[in-house]
C-alpha cells in the first residue's frame, strides 16, 4: 500500500570507483524519494550504476557527494542466493538472525512459520544443493525477511532463474512484499519484469548513471504481476519505457 | 533391497573386478619386489652386508621388539613429529588469519615468507644446534621449520581468494569481518586446511629426522645415523621401513579425522 511517508531520500548523490589506472564515474547527481509501501524499480543498461545504487542504499558504500536519508531497517537480497552448502536450509535462513544475535525461540518459531508458508518446511533439514532454483531463491528471501526489514533491496533477484520460474517467483515476491507491507527497491535489466512489479520505474542513463526519467505506473492496486502482463496498458508502458531507454542510449552512443 | 537391471549389475560387477585387480596387483608387486631382493641376496647377486635383505630386516625387527628398544625409537620419533605438527597447525592457522585480516602486514611479510619457504631448512640445522643445544628442542624446531612457512603461505592464499560475494552477503546481513571469518571463510576452507595438514605431517617427519640425525640419542633418525656409522645396514633399512609405516599411519589418522568432520 502506497503512502505519503518518505522512507528514502537521495539528494544529488554521486559515486565513483577508484583504481590505480583510472576513476570510473558510476552515478552522477541522483535525486529521488521513495515512499513507504512503494515498490520502485530501477532499470537501465548494464554498467549504469544500478547495483552501485543498492550498495549505497544498503550502507555497504558511502556516497562521495550528496546526501542520503533512510528511515528504517534495510534488507538486501543479492543477485545470487549464496546459500552456504555446509548449512541446511533452516540454518541458512537463520544466518542473519545468528549474526545479529537475534536467534531465540520466538524468532526461530517465526522462521519455521515462514518456511511453512513459503513451502520449504519439508526441506528445512536438506542441503541447499537438493533444492530447485526457485526454492533456493525463496530460502534466500526468507533469510532476508526473517530479520523483519522495513525496506527490501532486490538486486535482480531472479536473474539466475529460468523464465517460467522467474514469473512464479516474482508473483510470490510481490505477494509477500504487499502482505508484509514492505517498501521495496528492485533493480532489474528486464523492462517487462519492472513494469509487472513496480509502482514507479526509475530509468537510468548509461554510465555515468543519471536519472533519465521516472515513470509512474497506474495499475489497479490488486493486480498481480501476471495479471498486469495481460493488461492492455502494459504494452503502452513498455513502449514508453523502451523509448526513454533508447533515447538515453542514442544520446550517448551515436 | 533395490532391484538392479541386468546391465546395471554387469556394470557393477565390472567395477568390482577392476577394484579387486588393482588391490591384488598392489600386494603382488610388494611381495614380488621383496622376494627379488631376498633371492638376490641369497644368490650373492648383491652383498647383504651393504644391501641387507628382507629376512635380515625381519630378524632385526624381532630383536628390537625383544629388547624393547623398538618402542623407544618409534615412539620418540612419532611423538616428536606429532608435537611439532600440532605446533605447526596452530601457528599456521593463527598467522594465516592474522595476515588475512591485515592486508598491510601481509604485504610486508609476503617476501620474507616466500624467502623462508624456499630456503633449504637443513642449512639452518647447525645453527639450531648452537642456539638450542643438543636436545629435543632442536629436533622440534627442525620439524616445525620445514613445514611452517609453506603451510602459512598456502592457507593465507586460500583465505585471500575466498569468494568475495559470500563476504558481501555477510555484510548485507549486518555482519562484520569476524562473521565473514567464522561463518564463511573457516567453514569453507575445512577441506583445504585438512589437505595442508596432510602435507605438513609428512614435512614435520622430514624435519624431525633431520634433527635426529644431528642431535638425538634415540629415535629412528638416530638409528639410521648410528646404523650407517657402525655398518649395521639392517637397522638402517628397518628404520626406513618403520618410517614408511609411521608416515602412513599419521596420514591415515588425518584422513579418518577429516571424514568424521
Amino acid at each position: 500500500m502506497k503512502t505519503n511517508i518518505i522512507t528514502i531520500q537521495l539528494e544529488h548523490v554521486s559515486f565513483a570507483y577508484h583504481s590505480k589506472m583510472k576513476e570510473t564515474m558510476a552515478l552522477q547527481d541522483i535525486s529521488f524519494n521513495v515512499y513507504k509501501g512503494e515498490v520502485v524499480a530501477i532499470v537501465g543498461p548494464s554498467g549504469c550504476g544500478k547495483s552501485t545504487l543498492l550498495s549505497l542504499l544498503s550502507g555497504l558504500r558511502k556516497p562521495e557527494e550528496g546526501q542520503l536519508y533512510i528511515q528504517g531497517e534495510i534488507g538486501y537480497m543479492l543477485q545470487k542466493d549464496h546459500l552456504l552448502e555446509w548449512r541446511n536450509v533452516m540454518d541458512n535462513a537463520a544466518l542473519g538472525l545468528e549474526i545479529q544475535h537475534k536467534k531465540n525461540p520466538q524468532t526461530l518459531a517465526h522462521l519455521k512459520k515462514m518456511l511453512t508458508i513459503y513451502g520449504l518446511d519439508a526441506f528445512a533439514l536438506s542441503k541447499p544443493s537438493e533444492l530447485s532454483g526457485g526454492m533456493r531463491q525463496r530460502a534466500a528471501l526468507i533469510r532476508t525477511l526473517v530479520l523483519n526489514p522495513d525496506i527490501l533491496l532486490l538486486d535482480e533477484p531472479c536473474s539466475a532463474l529460468d523464465y517460467q520460474t522467474k514469473l512464479w517467483v516474482n508473483e510470490d515476491m510481490i505477494k509477500i512484499i504487499k502482505k508484509e507491507q514492505k517498501t521495496a527497491i528492485l533493480v532489474s535489466h528486464d523492462l517487462s519484469e519492472a513494469i509487472s512489479m513496480a509502482d514507479r520505474i526509475i530509468i537510468l542513463s548509461p554510465r555515468p548513471g543519471t536519472i533519465q526519467t521516472i515513470l509512474h505506473l497506474d495499475f489497479p492496486e490488486d493486480e498481480s504481476p501476471l495479471q498486469r502482463r495481460s493488461n492492455p496498458e502494459f504494452s503502452q508502458y513498455f513502449d514508453l519505457a523502451w523509448k526513454e531507454m533508447k533515447n538515453s542510449y542514442d544520446a550517448v552512443f551515436t | 533391497m533395490t532391484q538392479f537391471s541386468l546391465r546395471q549389475q554387469a556394470f557393477l560387477e565390472k567395477e568390482m573386478r577392476q577394484k579387486q585387480f588393482v588391490f591384488f596387483s598392489r600386494i603382488f608387486l610388494f611381495i614380488f619386489l621383496l622376494s627379488l631382493w631376498e633371492i638376490a641376496g641369497r644368490q650373492k647377486w648383491i652383498d647383504v652386508f651393504f644391501f641387507s635383505s628382507p629376512s635380515r630386516i625381519l630378524y632385526a625387527l624381532l630383536d628390537m621388539v625383544k629388547n624393547k628398544s623398538l618402542f623407544l625409537h618409534v615412539g620418540l620419533t612419532m611423538g616428536e613429529t606429532l608435537l611439532s605438527f600440532s605446533i605447526v597447525t596452530i601457528l599456521t592457522l593463527f598467522v594465516a588469519l592474522l595476515l588475512w585480516s591485515n592486508r598491510a602486514l601481509a604485504q610486508i611479510l609476503e617476501p620474507y615468507l616466500i624467502l623462508c619457504n624456499s630456503l633449504p631448512k637443513s642449512a639452518l640445522a647447525p645453527l639450531f644446534i648452537v642456539w638450542f643445544g643438543h636436545n629435543v628442542k632442536t629436533i622440534l624446531i627442525a620439524g616445525i621449520s620445514v613445514a611452517i612457512f609453506g603451510s602459512i603461505l598456502t592457507l593465507y592464499t586460500q583465505f585471500k581468494e575466498m569468494n568475495d560475494e559470500k563476504s558481501k552477503l555477510i555484510y548485507t546481513l549486518g555482519g562484520n569481518q569476524f562473521h565473514v571469518l567464522s561463518k564463511v571463510i573457516l567453514p569453507a576452507s575445512v577441506p583445504m586446511i585438512f589437505s595442508t595438514m596432510k602435507v605438513n605431517i609428512g614435512l614435520c617427519l622430514v624435519g624431525v629426522i633431520i634433527g635426529e640425525f644431528l642431535v638425538a640419542k634415540a629415535g629412528l633418525g638416530y638409528l639410521i645415523m648410528y646404523g650407517s656409522q657402525v655398518f649395521k645396514l639392517d637397522w638402517v633399512m628397518l628404520s626406513i621401513f618403520l618410517l614408511c609405516g609411521i608416515a602412513l599411519i599419521l596420514y591415515k589418522i588425518l584422513a579418518i579425522a577429516e571424514k568424521k568432520l
